[in-house]
């Protein structure tokens, strides 16, 4: 299933709230969180971190790897821990409507 | 750029350890080598496409494109030499000689002196319809006094000159000074380049002025070679010792442009007629202001008829602009040159969209050819959009140079008579960013419609019509014909202008002064007139004035200092006059005029001495 256009920014920002983490991981962790349903394209994932680092809502520092390889590692700054949130409330709101509209009706009338 | 090139190397570098981070995970699930990698490769997707939009978000990549399509562009330009020198050469002759003679009509025509507001001075004129004149009547110092008491005359100046020799330097020298009134300066509103300008105070309360100069910038060039210790120095004129005040800046030339100013005495018996002009108070009327004046001059005319024309006269205010900026013949034909240059532009113009749209077809295929293997239309108009705007940028660098030499051209080359002294031909930047605007709007604006006309989708036809891209669609046909038809017609007008434009600077040459020009001559001299007499053989008549400014438009006989001689009538000597209004009839003999001779200032008295 191919992501919502829009939506690959919150779930990296989501995905970095855990921790920091470089871009491979980032990608490999939104497809088994999402429970292998969402395919995230890895190379539109580039894209999402260079308009994350521009807003400020993330910071990028050369790290080691788990099996100690050096690599780029992104982390949340604050503005992006602030923007998540927010974000997060708005999508919540945002499908229970969507839920609301879709749900099959009920017995009572409204 | 190496911060650019450094972020888009991490950028590589990132992408690259992510593909292989995905190999390394394919190979441990068990993949052959090659396999993971081509897998991991196609997990990712398009990999320049991840770069290029990655480096979109940083925003600079129009820059990088940009820098592509002028390179393009100008390669094109190269490969098309033809399109390339002519439409340049319209541009540079379009915006060049449009901006340079603009310039040269608003030096002459629309703001030709230093003054404050010189629309709004006003010259007293008195007419009368049996003795036609040019009008600036001429009033006595009691006269002004009256002038300035007039309720519509806010404040009101005058001038005269005052023969003047200067002694105590190397040789005597003698010169036209100029006598001003005190306010004359603030009336005029020029601020002098050094020291102070006449002020009030430098009439004392008796009538008497006070013994000081004001020096003419070319003056204080010469006499003191610049030299700004000349404030407070002595200058001996009319064997007076006078102190020099101030210098005026070179743009100012009021009545002189080689001499001085000094101070008028306010001796109210003295009756040296005088050049008054006015400024008017706030919300009166040229109208008004002349019935007040009519009333002054009817009742100065009672008291002393012989300054005012005989048998009934009417009183006139003149505008400054209008008796002293290039009038008549001259300010007809810079009008006419004014919409020339307005032609001209327009022909430029129409000629780069012409050349434009002419491209336009000979390039259909190449565009369509693009469209086809994928280009998208936002970027092909964009970088068309860089094609004209390079043929424009270097087409107005040509007209930019162009002009700037043409307006020195004029400039230098104009007769002095023809604008006044203190006009200053410069080019006028703002009619160079108008000029350069509009070529380049035009070279853009028709400079993009292959690119709206061919990303229609008939791209197949575009290509089987293929290298014969002549062809052209029935629409842009038409329009090429209007604009064809538009050039020759404008050029038409623009011919036929310039012709009566040549007839008429023809005309102008040829009209009669009076005299027949070619057995007269016209020297300056500075030596005793019974010399003159001794080597006089061969002269049929003399004649010798201060000034011989015979023949220019608006020409005011100067006070003559006039010595003059019938050579054929024995050398019958006319003496040197003095400073009054005596003149000789010699010198209208002397030059057989005619209309000379119709002028009544010369029919006096002379004969008798």
């Amino acid at each position: 299933m191919d992501l919502l256009q829009g939506t690959l920014d919150l779930l990296v920002l989501q995905t970095l709230a855990a921790g920091s983490a470089h871009g491979h991981a980032i990608a490999q962790s939104i497809e088994s969180r999402s429970k292998e349903i969402l395919q995230v394209g890895h190379g539109s994932l580039y894209p999402a971190l260079q308009r994350l680092l521009k807003q400020g809502l993330i910071l990028a520092e050369d790290g080691q790897s788990d099996n100690n390889r050096k690599a780029r590692f992104y982390r949340l700054t604050a503005k992006g821990r602030r923007r998540l949130s927010l974000e997060t409330s708005k999508w919540r709101e945002f499908s229970t409507a969507i839920g609301y509209i879709l749900a099959p009706p009920s017995g009572e009338t409204n | 750029m190496t911060w650019w090139k450094r972020r888009s190397d991490r950028l590589d570098a990132d992408i690259q350890k992510h593909i292989d981070f995905e190999t390394e995970q394919n190979i441990a699930a068990g993949m052959p080598p090659g396999e993971a990698r081509s897998a991991a490769l196609r997990k990712f997707g398009n990999v320049s496409l991840a770069k290029e939009r990655s480096r979109e978000v940083w925003g600079w990549l129009w820059l990088e494109r940009l820098w592509q399509d002028a390179v393009y562009g100008l390669r094109g330009l190269v490969h098309t030499p033809g399109f390339t020198i002519v439409a340049l050469l319209s541009l540079m002759l379009g915006i060049g000689a449009s901006t340079s003679l603009f310039s040269v009509i608003y030096g002459v025509l629309i703001a030709p002196y230093p003054y404050k507001n010189p629309d709004q001075i006003w010259a007293p004129a008195v007419t009368s319809p049996k003795e036609p004149s040019n009008g600036w009547h001429q009033y006595r110092r009691r006269e002004l006094l009256a002038i300035r008491n007039l309720p519509g005359v806010a404040t009101a100046m005058a001038t005269t000159y005052e023969p003047t020799l200067l002694t105590g330097t190397d040789s005597p020298e003698s010169f036209y000074g100029v006598l001003v009134t005190g306010n004359a300066f603030e009336f005029l509103g020029v601020k002098p380049l050094l020291g102070r300008t006449i002020e009030p105070f430098d009439i004392r309360p008796d009538g008497t002025p006070e013994p000081v100069v004001v020096l003419n910038y070319r003056f204080w060039q010469r006499k003191f070679n610049g030299d700004i210790n000349a404030i407070g120095q002595k200058l001996i004129l009319n064997d007076v010792p006078r102190t020099v005040i101030g210098v005026m800046p070179p743009r100012f030339g009021w009545f002189t442009d080689d001499a001085f100013w000094l101070p008028m005495g306010m001796d109210l018996a003295d009756e040296t007629p005088l050049n008054a002009i006015v400024r008017l108070r706030p919300g009166v009327t040229k109208e008004v202001a002349e019935q007040q004046f009519h009333g002054l001059n009817v009742r100065l005319a009672a008291e002393k008829p012989q300054n005012f024309p005989k048998g009934g006269f009417r009183s006139a205010l003149l505008n400054y602009m209008d008796i002293t900026v290039a009038s008549g013949a001259m300010k007809s034909s810079l009008h006419l040159l004014l919409v020339a240059v307005g032609f001209l532009l327009l022909i430029a113009c129409v000629n780069v969209a012409n050349l434009e749209l002419a491209r336009t077809t000979a390039r259909a295929r190449e565009i369509a050819v693009r469209l086809s293997v994928g280009a998208s239309r936002p970027r092909l108009i964009r970088q068309l959009l860089t094609e004209s705007i390079l043929l424009s940028v270097l087409g107005g660098a040509l007209g930019i140079f162009f002009a700037i030499g043409a307006t020195r051209a004029i400039a230098t080359l104009m007769p002095d008579f023809y604008k006044p002294n203190e006009a200053r031909i410069t080019m006028n930047v703002y009619v160079l960013l108008f000029s350069l605007a509009v070529s380049l709007v035009t070279g853009i604006l028709f400079g993009l419609t292959p690119a709206l006309r061919c990303s229609r989708p008939d791209l197949a036809g575009t290509l089987k019509a293929g290298g014969r891209g002549a062809v052209g669609s029935a629409s842009g046909q038409k329009v090429r014909g209007w604009l064809v038809a538009a050039e020759v017609g404008l050029s038409v007008i623009l011919l036929a202008g310039a012709s009566l434009a040549i007839r008429s600077f023809a005309q102008l040459t040829q009209i009669d002064p009076g005299f027949q020009p070619q057995k007269t001559l016209r020297w300056t001299f500075r030596f005793r007139l019974n010399a003159m007499q001794r080597s006089s053989a061969g002269m049929r008549s003399l004649a010798v004035c201060s000034k011989a400014s015979v023949g220019c438009p608006g020409w005011k006989p100067p006070p003559l200092e006039m010595v003059a001689c019938r050579l054929e009538d024995r050398v019958r000597l006319i003496r040197s006059m003095d400073n009054s209004r005596r003149k000789t009839a010699a010198l209208s003999s002397a030059l057989s005029a005619r209309s000379i001779r119709e002028r009544s200032e010369f029919h006096s008295s002379a004969e008798g001495h």
